[in-house]
């Protein structure tokens, strides 16, 4: 009897216990949910500020005067925006001339990469060959010789073609890219050979197939390529300073790079210069940010 | 019937043949890439090996080099300074990588585990890694300042005394990785964040049933299962940080007390300021031959044992 009373009243509330329970648990695992959500947004919030301070800073430094970037204690924004520092520093870095230069050369090497790549792809990775394998590996271990190795024959050797100081000694060293060829032979196994195959019956040549098929659907892996092979290039210093010696044909990592020596004083042109070098990778980074997320993704997975 | 084509394929001449036109049309395309390659990267790896046994400097003919046989290699293993930006580069290498993989792994830990906002987030921390490094090295040279740079006013509001960042010999070659890093974080980031998304969702709800905590799951899942995105990123960004050259350029030219001075600006140097060409490749042959052995024992470290053991 006892036993039934008992059980009777534990029966009566255990309803309303276990539901005020799993209130409680899921109550404490919304709170919990809430708490790791709030660290884990506090720490990318620090990151964020961390990694966008700096080029905040310049952007501002840019407009200030040497005194108020040396200010102590710190000046955050500027007293005056002195649009003139970025006029001085046209001026002094021959800006143009200099702009001009790397817009020519970087594009030239981009353009040829995306083209050259492509076709080594379609060479290597769709076409059938007898050798094409063996020639495939023969390439593909060129990516164990960082450049550095063959820095000093390269350089002879552009120097004996007659390339110094010209806009051909900076492109045709670097016309083409075994990671490019490597990155693109990938992307080619995901075309159909039927395609190629279906063009082929229909009288086209293997040149025909790569500017009517391959081309057109390798656009993907051809945009991923151009933002990388313009990142690169457009930020290259040390082959530039071994080549261009002469002031009119330098390119703009040159430039900033001397800003350093020869206007070691005047920060406000030293930040306005750097402003001025970003600009174009600002445009197109915001232009192709997405593909540039997945592009380095996709590489890196790859690769 | 069957003969007859038979006979008919025997008598093609062999430049019509279906066999002989593909393989024609393969080399033909593959020459130009080929030739490319003979003369920018096979020919220039050879002469580097023969540049090794010469003196020459770089301007003369070639024909005036002179026949130094292994003077050039005896000489590299004794040169303190060259030995000396040899220590440098590895110590370089090795703090940019090893906060590179650990911050970069953390972050991307840290993304994964939230659903707004990812994209605006991945991109704000990608961008630093596009800009251009040279102004960022001279911003950085200028944020490094001592007494009005930005970061140590910074740090004066919680009342850490000034860092000399570039000048102390000790710390200059930390503070430029400090740098190197900031800028590259996004890439370790973003290459880590696309392995955690490729390992399936079960695997952990599989654990959490069988009642795993967080760190287990951490060790025990995600790592193992990074293992290939971890290969590929320490293994590029080894070989990529051993020719580390602008940020040391720009802003220290390997000083204070050649602190900083690293391998490729010192091949540089030595080639174009001291106009030793043949002296500067055998540097160059010495740093390479020690990647190549770095990156065999990198691959068969990961392939068995050492930090696969845990697998």
């Amino acid at each position: 009897m006892s036993a039934t009373t008992t059980d009777t009243s534990v029966s009566t509330l255990e309803p309303t216990g276990r539901a005020r329970q799993l209130a409680a648990i899921r109550r404490l695992r919304a709170l919990r949910w809430i708490g790791g959500q709030f660290f884990l947004w506090g720490v990318i919030l620090l990151g964020l500020v961390f990694m966008v301070t700096p080029g905040v800073w310049m952007l501002l430094a840019s407009f200030k005067t040497q005194a108020e970037i040396s200010a102590i204690p710190l000046q955050f924004w500027p007293t005056q925006w002195r649009v003139n520092n970025y006029v001085e520093t046209i001026e002094v870095m021959k800006f143009w001339r200099v702009f001009g230069n790397s817009l020519i050369i970087t594009s030239c090497v981009t353009i040829a990469n995306i083209f050259t790549c492509t076709w080594g792809g379609y060479t290597f990775g769709k076409l059938r060959w007898p050798g094409r394998d063996i020639m495939f590996m023969v390439l593909l271990s060129t990516m164990m010789i960082p450049g550095f190795l063959t820095l000093i024959p390269r350089y002879v050797l552009v120097a004996k073609l007659g390339m110094l100081n010209s806009y051909s000694g900076m492109i045709i060293p670097f016309l083409t890219g075994t990671f490019g060829i490597f990155l693109t032979k990938q992307f080619m196994l995901g075309i159909p050979d039927e395609l190629i195959d279906a063009a082929t019956v229909d009288g086209s040549s293997a040149l025909g197939v790569y500017w009517r098929i391959i081309l057109p659907l390798s656009k993907p892996i051809m945009a991923v390529l151009a933002i990388f092979v313009f990142d690169w290039a457009w930020d290259d210093l040390l082959w530039g300073i071994m080549i261009l010696t002469d002031r009119l044909k330098w390119t703009l990592p040159i430039a900033i790079a001397n800003l350093r020596v020869q206007e070691s004083n005047q920060y406000e042109l030293q930040m306005a210069g750097s402003t001025l070098a970003i600009i174009p990778v600002i445009i197109l980074f915001l232009a192709l940010q997405r593909h540039i997320v997945r592009g380095v993704a996709l590489s890196g997975l790859k690769g | 019937m069957a003969v007859a084509s038979a006979a008919q394929t025997h008598t093609t001449p062999f430049w019509r043949r279906r066999s002989f036109i593909q393989a024609a049309t393969g080399w033909l395309f593959a020459a130009p890439i080929l030739i490319y390659f003979t003369i920018f990267v096979f020919g220039p790896i050879l002469a580097s090996l023969a540049m090794m046994f010469f003196k020459w400097n770089g301007f003369g003919p070639l024909t005036q080099a002179e026949f130094v046989g292994l003077g050039n290699v005896t000489e590299v293993a004794g040169d303190e300074k060259f030995l000396g930006s040899f220590r440098n580069t590895f110590v370089y290498a090795i703090v940019v990588v090893g906060s590179g993989v650990i911050v970069g792994l953390m972050l991307a830990l840290v993304l994964n585990g939230v659903t707004k906002f990812v994209g605006f987030v991945r991109s704000t921390y990608y961008l630093p890694v596009m800009l251009p490094m040279t102004a960022m090295a001279l911003l950085w040279g200028l944020m490094f300042q001592v007494r009005y740079g930005f970061l140590n006013q910074i740090l004066s509001f919680v009342n850490i005394p000034p860092v000399r960042w570039l000048i102390n010999p000790d710390i200059a070659l930390y503070s430029i990785s400090l740098m190197v890093v900031w800028k590259g974080l996004g890439w370790y980031m973003v290459i880590f964040l696309a392995g955690l998304k490729a390992i399936p969702e079960e695997y952990y709800e599989a654990a959490r049933v069988d009642g795993a905590t967080g760190w287990q799951r951490f060790w025990k899942i995600t790592l193992p299962l990074l293992k290939p995105t971890l290969l590929f990123v320490i293994v590029v960004t080894v070989i990529g940080s051993l020719q580390v050259f602008s940020p040391i350029f720009i802003m220290t030219q390997g000083g204070p007390a050649n602190a900083t001075n690293v391998v490729v600006y010192w091949v540089y140097m030595t080639a174009f300021q001291f106009l030793r060409f043949g002296y500067a490749t055998t540097q160059a042959v010495y740093l390479f031959a020690v990647i190549l052995v770095i990156t065999v024992i990198q691959l068969r470290l990961f392939r068995e044992g050492g930090l696969t053991s845990y697998y």
